[in-house]
């Protein structure tokens, strides 16, 4: 299954970030570029040393953005090459990332998602990059995205995405969560298809022949760049019609369907087997690539069921596509909260409360307090409630922007240009 | 003898006559010829001061090429000492010189 | 119209210059009297001359040097504003006996592209770059860049650099004098001819420098003009006359000549 000599260590217990290191490896990865940013980092050290052993090129660069563009420039040579980050290095890598698209160049970019907007000093895992991942960079693009929920699933997407990769000659994501990037399990036997892959005759290793010279994003004039545009197009209608890729279970007689990726998709898988013993007909329906969308099969079973139930560690990223595919066939409810899986139990509540015919709000500020909540949520009761008091002393009341101030120690409203005044 | 003036033909040709006795005329030696692709030359006029014969010019305002330019012409070819300041100099690779293996001293032959 | 001379029959004649058997013969896109045509014929020639027509890949960066993609008939790939350095490196790294060349202008660079640049003299990659420095952006109109000396008039600060406000040009070369990783150095300027006459012997070394084997970033920072855009504060310039501001003003500033020559390329008694 290996692409070469590697043999990666099946029945190991093996973390997310190495699960990617080892895919890269598996498939032959010749370079990888990239700039620590956690937790992201364990990936990189893996393949700093797996990478060498085998062959490859590992370089650490002066940004996300040299990273990506090194990447490139190792594709454009014809060769297999990866890079990694997070979300604010998604921002820098953005540029690198819409220059592939258009360039139409073959790489692999692994998404470690955390939370929260802009500079975040939380390092909470979330799925806040999934709307950027998406396209992000300017015009008209999409980048492939595969949304592994297993730690063996994200070494056996990650050998995927290379091949999607060159067969598409588009960059791919793997895009995991943070917790599964630290999560730890057993690493089990997978099996990658062959796929007949083209010969890369576009890269500039082809020798320069008479007449034949080989040339990359050298497109020139409007009208050339325009045809590109319309080409693109035609790649992603392609990928649509072939690349879907999605897991429904206990989907033949449900009536309420829970739709979540990554590790959001095993809380969503507990929730739905806690509400089916209460006597609720939930299901599960986990897109694997986030790009091209499960759209018609999404709409089919909008068809059938009663409701549907996004959720997602973000506010609503993968909403906007749900919503399509459901095209009003179907009433679709959203939970998300910004970092940290929901639990268990807020998925099965909310499966419950529009089994009983109300409507679920996405989580608030109230329903996981701005400090300590996740302590708080897996608190016993008296404890809970004992905190809870305490936090209300503070003085929060309703207000996020008071809690903010209160947190800060700083008088209300002396923080944020959007702080309230009152 | 370089010029700052792309305009200032008359002006050298004045100052040859002036510093040239014509008794004692000495014929040039022609080191070699240049062919202007004209039809690539837009006219930027470089090559004109970097001539150091001084036999490159502005060709007539009625020899516009297709791109629209006005190319430059050769004088007096006779004088070339094929010295290659001038396709050096040339952005748009409109010249090429060519050097004769032994230079023609013009007038001995008539 | 003028090419009707006929060259006298019975004589042996030999083509010492003209077109580079490497360029495309493509028409360029670039102004009358600009010099990126005089260096892409430089970097075509040497390329020529030492055979290197096969294995060259071309890196430009954005700007009007991105046209050298239809110029030189080699393999090429335009990389993304100031990512050249950085697309070079990863090109680099793959094909360890192809010659990668950068090609950018000033703005490239030393402006948006200068933390790739530089990271990659710190790192010592094994690629040349050329940098077509005309002291502005030209491809835009002719804005003051990270080079524009005090004197060059811009549009956007029209009677030139202010000093109190944009600070000092930046001098890539004497900047890079720092990195151990840079194996050749130079400026070249193309003000006149035997200038680029000086210039094509030091981009011929750079070349063959790198073909020799030694490791590291090979730069060769070129002056030329950009006569159609230092328009600012209703000043004009043409071709003639901007090479003589070249040669008057901006070589005021940034001295020409070799900076750091690896020990086998020296002559003997120079540092």
């Amino acid at each position: 299954m290996s692409r070469n000599d590697f043999r990666p260590p099946i029945g190991r217990p093996t973390m997310g970030a190495h699960a990617m290191g080892i895919g890269a490896v598996m498939a032959d990865c010749s370079y990888f570029a990239g700039y620590p940013i956690t937790p992201q980092t364990e990936l990189l050290e893996y393949v700093s040393q797996a990478l060498p052993e085998h062959g490859g090129v590992f370089q650490q660069l002066g940004d996300e953005l040299s990273s990506v563009m090194a990447v490139f420039g190792a594709a454009v040579a014809g060769r297999r090459a990866m890079t990694a980050t997070v979300g604010p290095g998604l921002n820098l890598m953005v540029e690198g990332l819409a220059n592939a698209a258009g360039a139409e160049v073959p790489l692999v970019l692994g998404a470690l998602t955390r939370a929260h907007v802009g500079v975040s000093a939380g390092l909470l895992p979330a799925q806040s990059d999934i709307r950027m991942l998406k396209g992000g960079g300017n015009g008209d693009y999409h980048l492939p995205i595969l949304a592994p929920a297993s730690v063996t699933e994200i070494a056996r997407l990650t050998v995927e995405a290379f091949d999607l990769a060159d067969l598409y000659t588009t960059p791919v994501v793997v895009a995991i969560d943070g917790v599964l990037a630290n999560l730890i399990e057993t690493l089990e036997p997978f099996e990658v298809p062959q796929r007949d892959l083209p010969a890369k005759t576009w890269s500039l290793e082809n020798p320069r022949t008479d007449g034949g010279r080989r040339l990359v994003s050298a497109y020139r004039t409007p009208e050339l760049d325009t045809l590109i545009t319309y080409k693109l197009q035609d790649k992603y209608r392609r990928m649509a019609e072939t690349e879907v890729r999605y897991e429904a279970e206990m989907m033949d007689d449900a009536e309420f369907v829970v739709v979540a990726y990554g590790i959001m998709a095993r809380v969503a898988r507990e929730a739905v087997r806690r509400a089916r013993a209460k006597g609720v007909r939930a299901g599960l329906f986990r897109p694997v690539s986030l790009f091209p969308f499960p759209e018609d099969e999404l709409g089919e079973i909008a068809g059938r069921v009663n409701e549907i139930l996004v959720t997602e560690i973000n506010f609503g990223q993968i909403l906007p596509d749900v919503r399509l595919a459901a095209n009003g066939r179907c009433p679709v409810r959203f939970l998300g909260q910004p970092a940290m899986p929901i639990p268990p139990a807020a998925v099965e509540h909310a499966l419950e409360t529009i089994a009983a015919g109300r409507s679920v709000e996405p989580r608030t500020f109230r329903d996981v307090h701005p400090t300590a909540w996740w302590q708080l949520e897996s608190l016993p009761e008296p404890q809970r409630s004992a905190m809870e008091g305490i936090f209300a002393m503070l003085g929060g009341g309703d207000d996020p922007q008071r809690w903010i101030d209160t947190l800060l120690g700083i008088r209300p409203g002396t923080h944020g240009a959007g702080g309230k005044t009152s | 003898m370089r010029r700052a003036d792309s305009d200032g033909a008359d002006v050298t040709v004045a100052s040859n006559i002036e510093t040239e006795t014509p008794r004692k005329k000495k014929p040039p030696l022609q080191h070699g010829y240049i062919v202007i692709h004209d039809q690539r030359c837009k006219g930027c006029d470089l090559c004109i001061p970097a001539c150091p014969v001084d036999i490159i010019v502005k060709a007539g305002a009625d020899s516009v090429n297709l791109m629209g330019w006005v190319p430059v012409e050769v004088t007096d070819m006779t004088r070339c000492i094929a010295c290659n300041l001038c396709a050096t100099v040339c952005p748009d690779q409109a010249i090429d010189v060519f050097r004769f293996a032994k230079p023609i001293r013009h007038g001995e032959e008539s | 119209m003028s090419s009707t001379y006929q060259p006298p029959v019975g004589i042996e004649t030999t083509r010492v210059g003209g077109t580079p058997g490497t360029m495309t013969g493509i028409g360029n896109t670039w102004c009358p009297g600009c010099g990126h045509g005089t260096l892409a014929s430089l970097i075509a020639d040497a390329i020529d001359q030492l055979g290197l027509q096969d294995r060259t890949i071309l890196c430009p960066g954005v700007g009007c040097g991105t046209s050298i993609i239809s110029q030189i008939d080699v393999n090429a790939v335009m990389c993304p504003h100031g990512r050249a350095s950085d697309a070079a490196t990863g090109l680099s790294r793959m094909l360890p006996d192809r010659t990668v060349v950068q090609y950018s202008g000033d703005g490239d660079a030393c402006g948006i592209g200068l933390a790739g640049l530089m990271h990659a003299c710190a790192r010592g990659e094994n690629f040349l770059v050329f940098i077509y420095n005309n002291n502005v952006y030209g491809m835009t109109g002719g804005q003051m860049g990270p080079t524009t000396t005090p004197e060059v008039p811009t549009t956007t600060f029209q009677s030139g650099r202010d000093e109190t406000v944009m600070g000092h040009p930046i001098d890539i070369i004497k900047t890079l004098e720092a990195y151990p990783g840079v194996a050749y150095s130079a400026r070249v300027s193309l003000a006149s001819g035997v200038l680029v006459t000086k210039a094509a012997k030091i981009v011929k070394k750079a070349f063959q420098i790198h073909l020799d084997g030694i490791r590291g970033i090979k730069i060769v920072d070129v002056l030329g003009n950009c006569n159609v855009n230092w328009k600012g504060g209703g000043v004009s310039f043409t071709p003639q006359t901007a090479n003589e501001f070249i040669e008057s003003t901006i070589m005021k500033y940034f001295d020409v000549g070799e900076v750091r020559v690896p020990e086998a390329y020296r002559k003997p008694g120079k540092k």
